[in-house]
């Protein structure tokens, strides 16, 4: 599940960051950063869960 | 001018474009594989100086594949990416340097943190090559 979730991130992350290299609108822009930094912070969660699993 | 070259190798096509297309924009020659086997043909085919290789896969695994490049090729740069399985990224990545990665990369990744990774790898092979 993890594995798929971390992925999926990924996918996410790497389309934002691919459509940033075509330029857009600042407002476009922001929200493509948005959705890096929120794709990232998913990847803390899922991190951060996989710690928690072990321990449980 | 010689290109940098690279062959990437994962079993999830949409990353595989992502990853290739990143690296076409850096500037590198692109090579893609979905697995393991076929990356270690093409590899035989068309050498590069960088490998990325993913570590689940269901055709020849990464750490079996990048234990197989470093032994055949112990110069070659090779990046270990992976999401985990069970046990999680970091302990699949542990195993994947112990083989002979140079670099580990958890996903999610930022596609510029792969190409920075790259860069790094291959600018201190030239460094090195030059002294």
């Amino acid at each position: 599940m993890r594995h798929a979730l971390n992925n999926l991130l990924g996918k996410i992350m790497g389309a934002a960051e691919l459509a940033l290299d075509h330029g857009g609108s600042p407002e476009v822009r922001a929200e493509l950063d948005t959705i890096i930094r929120l794709a990232e912070e998913g990847g803390q969660l899922t991190a951060a869960a996989g710690r928690i699993e072990r321990f449980t | 001018m010689n290109r940098k070259r690279v062959l990437l190798i994962d079993d999830d096509v949409e990353l595989l474009r992502q990853m290739s297309a990143a690296f076409a924009t850096a500037g590198y020659a692109v090579r893609a594989a979905p697995d393991g086997q076929i990356g270690m043909a093409r590899f035989k085919a068309e050498p590069v100086e960088l490998v990325v290789c993913d570590i689940i896969m269901p055709t020849r695994e990464g750490v079996e594949t990048i234990l197989a490049l470093r032994q055949a090729w112990p110069e070659l740069k090779i990046i270990a990416i992976s999401g985990g399985y069970r046990l999680g990224p970091a302990i699949f990545l542990d195993l994947a340097r112990h083989v002979g990665a140079n670099e580990a990369l958890e996903k999610p990744f930022r596609l510029a943190a792969l190409v920075a990774a790259a860069d790094r790898l291959l600018g201190a092979a030239s460094l090195g090559e030059a002294s």
